[in-house]
């Protein structure tokens, strides 16, 4: 019984007089619950369309989103920032956070919008910023702060009101190897612990490899899928190949990092 | 691409950030010129104002320069920093200093220009307007015929020509003296936590409390020497009040942790120190303007009302004949019935009586009491002119006492009447103990004290004084008087002078309104003009800062804010930045109104009641249609 189904998506940018463009064509996903997948493929050929679409950011041309046995689709755009706000986590490349909140307050945010009581607010903050190591940081303010912690209040903010699915745009697209470690270690450690259903748009091969499936789109449309067996090392073989058919650029270095 | 090019296309690029900035900029033309167009009006250039109202016009236009001036700095300030990111850029590829500095210069002129044209030109309709608007509204017909003189061109071109220069200059200067990391870093400076000084909070407050203090105590001697230390006083206090206690306020809101973690709180509360820093100068200004806006149009319109009471106290007879030392009773007569007829024909009620009276000498040891020139009447005549007005009489005087009547004038005045007087007829001097009473009775040419004493002893005087000092005061009372001004002044003015000497409410009345119309357009043209500029930065203000508002709430919206909640937020920011200023101006000039009531004998409380919710009404509109607008735009990204 799959968590989120998407059918028949199709997205077409453009007014309908103007220049339109078909960034997504037909698509059909279904991912499972406690799924950790990830989705990659050149840039330009609608990753960051599909994540919105599946996130209900953004609504389809055509086709039907459903999540927990919700057609999201059908919904208000009030009802939808409100089912985000409970169902959803969100991590963004450029980490969204608030520059007039702190640390502290931004991992919060989505406590105080769904009226939390303070004293249970304040013992969750706790809890999910030791599991993520940034405990010490919750008083300091965004320009404060290193882009590799950044992310991590980012995914505490995520994963802090225990949502539904969590959905990642290019999370460690801004950082370098070392922080992007610790941040898909950090969203593994989640996903192992909680089971939370994590939909992971990368460019970035190892980060990927931390996926249990991932899906490889180009021109809007499903290009290739393939699942991690039990060895990781294959796993990431795997992908640098298919990125390779797919005609991504892929760098050597990136062996490295084993 | 020649450098000139270049800089055109940049204007042309940037378009938010330069339509707001051009805007800005052409909205301080179009207020200043707008002043310009009625001060250099040839009906006011050749009206001959008092002294004091003269200067006070030419303050006025000084002030609003040198507030347009802190307006166009401050929105220069806010585009270059908007645009800080790509000087940064330019100047790493290599753009030399000079080049830089000439394409800032360039683009600054070119908005400068063209910002005076089209304020000149908005500023020309909109005068049109608000002069239909006041005519139609005050009944007053053509107060001003719509007229646009050169100098009034010519002062707005070179008084903003030079203002737009000196400011490009000092924005080439600022930029100068940071190193380009610092210009690239500028863009980070927003984020910094407001800070702000407890000890400058504490002055602010003292100083704003100490000048209210003033103003409350003043009387009509204090307020001449207290008017500039309340000035100096208010406004630093004013400023520190925006720029350090708001912050220091929201700063104690964010300790308290139960309340900012409520719900909606969080947000509104610390994006709101932020709003407050980033607008503490602009509030300032709006709350200045404001209470300016306030203070005079509740001033004049207590003035405006005023007339009619005023009139009533120093007119207190509708209408009083008094004959000449030479006329004839028979010369006389023929003139009242000449009036008389003509307000039967005009159809102008009245009643009237005819009372004789004495105009003679006092005598007296205090200087100011001796040889005044006095009307002296008897009990009956003085019984007859009260109950033609309806008005309960004195009891009559004991024979060797009177009673003086003195114009309502002030204290000092009326506190050295002595308790004796001797009143001169023909040879003889009488003494008589007084009472002493403000006039019911107007006042006439060279006589402004009457006596009154019992009809015995004006029986006595009358045997003694010669006959030349004999007059006759012919009274009339009309019901609503005022009514009949026009009619009545016209009817009196062909009464000869060699025979009758006239006084009348309507005279009176026609020669105040006359004397405060001008007045009371300049005050009103003042005060709405501020007004509108209140209002109108705070919307440029809204529309400087909407891009990042816009990120803002995008962030918001991907993790999930509804827009009805944006709303609430926006809102609540917006009204703040609304109804602060607002009702700190209202303070300040409800302290202004009530030293004014120190001064003043007519109430000022109801017109002043009357201007604040007026504005209010205004205000609140503006806000409403401002916050639309806004969350409208926000709404885009949601
Ligand atoms: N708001 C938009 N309006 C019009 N076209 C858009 C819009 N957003 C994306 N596109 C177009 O849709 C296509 C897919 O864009 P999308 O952002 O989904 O790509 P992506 O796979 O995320 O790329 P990248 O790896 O560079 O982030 C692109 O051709 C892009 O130009
Ligand atoms: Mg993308």
């Amino acid at each position: 019984m799959p968590i989120l189904t998407a059918a028949n998506l199709t997205k077409i940018y453009g007014s309908q007089r103007g220049v339109q463009h078909e960034a997504l064509h037909q698509f059909h996903l279904a991912v499972g619950k406690g799924e950790f997948i990830g989705i990659m493929g050149p840039s330009g050929s609608g990753k960051t369309t599909l994540l919105n679409l599946l996130s209900t950011i953004d609504s389809p041309t055509s086709g039907t989103v459903t999540i927990d046995q919700t057609t999201v689709t059908n919904l208000s755009r009030n009802k939808l920032a409100a089912f985000r706000r409970k169902e959803t986590g969100f991590i963004f490349q450029d980490y969204n956070l608030l520059e007039t909140l702190t640390i502290g307050e931004n991992i919060m945010l989505p406590l105080t919008l769904n009226k939390w009581k303070v004293n249970e607010m304040k013992e969750r903050l706790q809890l999910v910023t030791e599991q993520l190591g940034i405990a010490e940081l919750v008083d300091k303010r965004i320009f404060e702060v290193s882009g590799g912690q950044l992310q991590r209040a980012a995914i505490a903010r995520a994963i802090i009101h225990e949502p539904t699915v969590i959905y990642a745009d290019e999370p460690t697209g801004n950082l370098d190897s070392k922080a992007s470690r610790q941040v898909m270690e950090a969203l593994q450690f989640l996903h192992q612990e909680k089971k939370t259903t994590t939909i992971m748009v990368t460019h970035d091969p190892f980060a990927a490899s931390f996926c249990g499936r991932v899906i490889f789109i180009k021109d809007g449309k499903l290009f290739n899928e393939i699942h991690k067996g039990d060895n990781r090392q294959r796993f990431f073989q795997d992908i640098l190949n298919v990125q390779s058919i797919l005609g991504g650029n892929t760098d050597d270095f990136q062996t490295v990092r084993f | 691409m020649t450098f000139r090019q270049f800089a055109f296309n940049n204007v042309k690029r940037n378009t938010r950030a330069y339509v707001s900035y051009f805007l800005s900029c052409m909205f301080a033309v179009t207020v200043f010129f707008m002043y310009a167009v009625v001060i250099f009006h040839p009906a006011i250039r050749n009206y001959e104002f008092h002294d004091v109202v003269q200067s006070g016009i030419i303050a006025s236009e000084v002030m609003i320069y040198i507030f347009s001036f802190l307006f166009v700095l401050y929105s220069t300030g806010t585009f270059i920093k908007s645009r800080k990111k790509e000087y940064g850029l330019l100047t790493t590829l290599g753009i030399k200093k000079s080049q830089l500095n000439r394409l800032l210069i360039l683009e600054n002129t070119i908005i400068g220009l063209t910002s005076i044209l089209a304020g000149i030109a908005v500023g020309a309709l909109l005068t049109k307007l608000f002069l239909m608007v006041f005519s139609a509204v005050l009944g007053i017909d053509d107060i001003l015929p719509f007229h646009l003189s050169w100098r009034a061109i010519g002062l707005t071109v070179l008084l903003f020509f030079i203002m737009f220069e000196l400011n490009t200059l000092a924005v080439v200067w600022t930029l100068r003296t940071k190193s380009v990391m610092e210009v690239f870093r500028g863009s980070l400076e927003s984020r910094r936590t407001p800070k702000f000084s407890w000890i400058l909070s504490t002055l602010a407050l003292g100083a704003v409390v100490y000048a209210y203090y003033l103003a409350y105590t003043a009387d009509l001697i204090s307020i001449m020497w207290r008017m500039f230390p309340i000035l100096a006083l208010i406004i630093p206090g004013t400023y520190f009040l925006f720029t350090q206690l708001s912050i220091a306020t929201t700063n104690l809101l964010k300790r308290n942790k139960s309340l900012l973690y409520r719900n909606l709180n969080l947000l509104t509360i610390s994006d709101l120190s932020y709003k407050l820093k980033e607008n503490a100068r602009i509030l300032f200004i709006v709350t200045i303007l404001s209470a300016v806006a306030f203070t005079s149009s509740g001033v004049l319109f207590g003035l405006l009302r005023g007339v009619e009471a005023e009139t009533l106290r120093f007119t207190p007879q509708a209408v009083s004949l008094l004959s000449n030392e030479n006329a004839k009773l028979e010369e006389f007569e023929s003139v009242v019935t000449d009036v008389e007829t003509q307000f039967k024909e005009q159809f102008i009620p009245y009643e009237s009586t005819l009372a004789t009276a004495i105009r003679t000498e006092t005598e007296s040891t205090l200087s100011n009491w001796d040889k005044t020139p006095v009307l002296v009447y008897g009990y009956s005549d003085y019984q007859q002119m009260m109950d033609l007005k309806g008005v309960e009489a004195k009891a009559e005087p004991q024979y060797g006492k009177g009673i003086l009547f003195v114009q309502d004038l002030i204290d000092s005045y009326t506190k050295s009447i002595p308790e004796v007087i001797g009143v001169k007829t023909g040879q003889t001097t009488t003494n008589l103990s007084l009472d002493w009473e403000v006039s019911p009775l107007n006042s006439s040419i060279g006589t402004n004290v009457q006596l009154i004493v019992s009809d015995e002893q004006y029986k006595q005087f009358k045997q003694e004084a010669e006959t030349s000092s004999i007059r006759y005061n012919y009274v009339m009372d009309i019901p609503n008087s005022l009514n009949y001004a026009t009619k009545t002044e016209n009817v009196l003015n062909q009464v000869n002078p060699e025979i009758a000497f006239t006084d009348s409410q309507a005279d009176f009345y026609l020669m105040m309104r006359q004397s405060m119309s001008y007045l009371f357009f300049f005050g009103i043209f003042i005060s709405v003009l501020f007004f509108l500029a209140a209002g109108s930065i705070l919307y440029f203000r809204m529309y400087q800062g909407i891009d990042k508002d816009l990120k803002h709430y995008y962030s918001l919206y991907r993790i999930g804010l509804t827009s009805k909640e944006m709303r609430k937020i926006a809102s609540r920011q917006v009204a703040l930045l609304f109804f602060l200023p607002f009702s700190v101006a209202a303070v300040h000039a409800g302290f202004a109104f009530k030293a004014l009531q120190n001064i003043l004998v007519s109430n000022v409380l109801i017109p002043s009641i009357f201007v604040y919710s007026l504005y209010f009404a205004v205000h609140f509109i503006n806000f409403i249609i401002i916050r639309n607008i806004y969350t409208t735009k926000l709404n885009k990204v949601m």
